[in-house]
């Protein structure tokens, strides 16, 4: 079963990530959440789920060092990883790039197009967007 | 006298005892008398006779005589008592040009001045008068120069004048040199009289031989007062021992520190005031080979105290300089910290608008995602299940709908509004990295247009794309360059309720004019200049088109300028506007073209990047 794991320490924002990908569930995928870096890390360690959107600054242990731990320290470089972070500035991007994540995007975020690229990644067959 | 002797003591016989040579003081007389007597064969003391003796004695003084006479170069004339030349010398002859045979007897007056009578100041006439010889210095034109005139009379054994003789030395040249020396002497003495500076010499001794005016005027002593006095009077007392001991020095070995040399000394007036002068020293021989010693002094109070007075103001300057030197560079100090701080707080504002950036990001991120699920669930599960009449439930739903779309449009300008709030303080603050590199028009023209293709069917506009072919390179950040021309595009559509708006390239002497040209409301000519600030929107007042963050143009000027180029809009309202900005024309197109920027981003999501 494909998973899709949102990490956010915003309860909020949380809501509105699984709002705007609730669609995902209709088609079987397995929509996980996580308040914090360590919590992401320990479902990604369990689930291995296909696709990390991971918000950045988080309590504890933030969404580079979690990515950083994924695809470097881990060695999972097949997880695909987005990072969603209300970090607008070239060099956080550059940050993101460099410990490894695929994607950056930045808050506010259009949600269609976060929810179409998700599709793309999963590479699910939408019926309707 | 040998000879003599021998030829007195009667050894009559015997032949001439003594060489020739030892008869030398008899003359050449003898000689001559020796070779006139060849017939004899042998030439005895004793064939020679007394008188024959006196006679060859009487005939070598006359020749001597004559010599002498002839010898003497001054010209010389023995008169008879009626002043008849008797007998003239060879410089006489010489002098006049006249044979021995011509004077004949003649008086000197008809000779040389034609008359009959002596002239008024004869000195023969003198000399027959006085009986004594007389002298005189006589300028004769006629003799052409000057001569001196002796004449000196010839008295028999009573005492009675029979005759006289007469030189007459020219010293024509000597007179010339004489005046010539003197005329030397009196130059020498003026200069020295009027020389600007002291001139002073003293003797051996010490003692003070001259003293010119300018001696007078620093010392204050006159001539008569000084002349023979020491030249200690003018020394102060305690240099005189120093100088008394080099002038024995000098004297004594020749050797000197000062001659030929200028030194400073001091002099003493005769009111007793001590004065810094200027000395030069010189010396000279006497005829006598005595030394004698010149002095040039010059009086440099004056000089001293300009001197003295420069050096206070040299001073004085260098004090001021020092002081200003301090100052500025207290100054600057402060003006660096100062500038620190400006740095620190420009950073301290980009910072603060970068955490301002972040913490505004994400509850706007939250209204506007939420705005978006409840628009999507209205329109998609709400919307179709409200199955009603009632005018108002109608009229509310759509009111909702359109409610939510202005709170997604308002978010979205919120967004673009932080997002260039950000932008503009970093260019300002210089803290962008512009991707500097080579690009082509159709790379910064081309994809604008194709992304805002949608929104110019939307509003029902027509694209007109103008771009001249074969356009050179520009260099520059591709990224921002193309912010500018969706910048300007945007603005355009926002602006225009019909008609096109016409996106142009071309090539101007050393640059590339981008234009585009709207047929929209136009901008008032007040306002033309305004709308590249920040914050000013020409259009708001009046149209309620206020859809901008009155950011965007200001943007575009920063980046525009920051390439070298320039950004200008002309316009007529009612009839449209036409913003155009110029790149320069890259001067080494031949730089690589690197396949999209590392930190290049998507044209329409600023949030989004491929990594």
């Amino acid at each position: 079963m494909q998973s899709v794991l949102v990490a956010d320490d915003e309860l909020n924002m949380r809501i509105l990530l699984k709002a705007t990908l609730e669609e995902l569930e209709d088609m079987g995928v397995e929509l996980l959440t996580a308040g914090n870096g360590k919590e992401a890390l320990k479902i990604i360690n369990t689930k291995r789920p296909q696709l990390v959107i991971l918000d950045v600054t988080m309590p504890g242990m933030n969404g580079f060092e979690v990515c950083n731990t994924v695809k470097n320290i881990l060695g999972m470089k097949n997880i695909y990883i987005l990072m969603l972070s209300a970090e607008a500035q070239e060099a956080d991007k550059q940050k993101g790039k460099e410990v490894g994540a695929d994607i950056y995007m930045t808050k506010p975020f259009q949600p269609e197009e976060l929810l179409e690229r998700v599709v793309d990644v999963l590479g699910i067959e939408m019926q309707k967007i | 006298m040998k000879a003599t002797k021998m030829m007195e003591s009667g050894d009559s016989r015997h032949p001439i005892m003594i060489d020739k040579d030892k008869l030398k003081d008899l003359g050449e007389s003898i000689n001559v008398a020796m070779n006139k007597s060849k017939e004899l064969d042998t030439f005895s003391v004793h064939s020679v006779g007394k008188e024959e003796m006196t006679l060859l004695r009487l005939k070598k003084s006359r020749d001597e005589w004559v010599n002498t006479f002839d010898a003497i170069t001054d010209i010389t004339t023995i008169h008879d008592e009626e002043f008849r030349i008797v007998r003239a010398n060879k410089a006489f002859l010489e002098k006049f040009n006249v044979d021995k045979k011509q004077l004949n007897g003649e008086k000197y007056y008809e000779l040389f001045y034609d008359t009959d009578k002596p002239g008024s100041h004869c000195m023969l006439e003198k000399c027959k008068k006085s009986l004594k010889p007389e002298c005189e210095e006589v300028d004769d034109p006629n003799m052409g120069g000057i001569f001196l005139i002796s004449t000196y009379p010839l008295l028999d054994e009573k005492g009675v004048f029979y005759g006289a003789i007469q030189q007459v030395r020219d010293i024509t040249e000597r007179k010339k040199t004489e005046e010539e020396i003197r005329k030397a002497k009196e130059f020498s003495e003026n200069l020295v009289e009027t020389a600007h500076d002291a001139i002073v010499c003293i003797d051996e001794d010490g003692r003070v031989i001259v003293w010119n005016h300018s001696a007078e005027k620093i010392f204050g002593y006159s001539r008569s007062e000084i002349m023979g006095q020491p030249i200690t009077t003018i020394i102060p007392e305690r240099y005189r021992k120093k100088h008394l001991e080099g002038l024995k020095r000098f004297i004594q070995t020749d050797q000197t520190k000062i001659i030929g040399k200028k030194i400073e000394a001091s002099g003493k007036t005769k009111e007793g005031k001590e004065i810094p002068i200027e000395l030069s020293l010189s010396f000279q021989k006497t005829v006598n080979d005595r030394y004698s010693f010149m002095g040039i002094i010059r009086d440099i109070t004056f000089e001293k105290e300009a001197k003295r007075q420069l050096i206070e103001k040299s001073n004085e300057l260098e004090y001021y300089s020092r002081t200003l030197e301090q100052k500025v560079e207290g100054r600057t100090r402060e003006l660096k910290k100062a500038n620190i701080k400006l740095k620190e707080q420009d950073n301290m504002k980009t910072e603060f608008l970068s955490i301002v950036s972040h913490e505004l990001r994400t509850p706007l991120a939250l209204v506007l995602g939420f705005a978006g699920i409840i628009d999507k669930r209205f329109k998609d599960v709400i919307s179709p299940h409200v199955k009603t009449d009632d005018d108002k439930v109608q009229r509310s739903l759509s009111e909702v709908q359109q409610d939510l779309g202005t709170i997604i449009l308002e978010g979205k300008r919120l967004t673009r509004l932080i997002d260039e709030l950000l932008d503009i303080t970093k260019i300002e603050a210089g803290k962008i990295e512009w991707n500097m590199e080579s690009i082509s028009m159709d790379e910064i023209i081309k994809q604008p247009i194709a992304v805002t293709r949608s929104s110019f069917k939307q509003n029902k506009l027509e694209m007109i794309e103008d771009i001249e072919g074969a356009l050179p390179l520009v260099i520059g950040d591709k990224d921002r360059l193309k912010q500018v021309v969706i910048n300007l595009i945007s603005n355009a559509i926002k602006f225009t309720d019909r008609g096109s708006v016409t996106c142009s390239a071309r090539k101007l002497e050393n640059e590339i004019m981008i234009s585009v040209i709207d047929t929209g409301i136009g901008i008032a000519e007040t306002n033309q200049g305004k709308v590249f600030e920040k914050f000013k929107q020409a259009g708001d007042n009046h149209t309620g088109r206020s859809n901008g963050t009155g950011l965007g143009l200001s943007i575009c000027k920063q980046i525009v300028e920051h390439h070298g180029g320039r950004i200008w809009v002309e316009s007529k309202p009612g009839e449209g506007s036409n913003f155009s900005f110029t790149l320069p024309i890259s001067l080494s197109p031949e730089i690589t073209r690197r396949n999209g920027g590392s930190n290049g981003y998507g044209v329409n999501s600023r949030e989004i990047s491929v990594l």
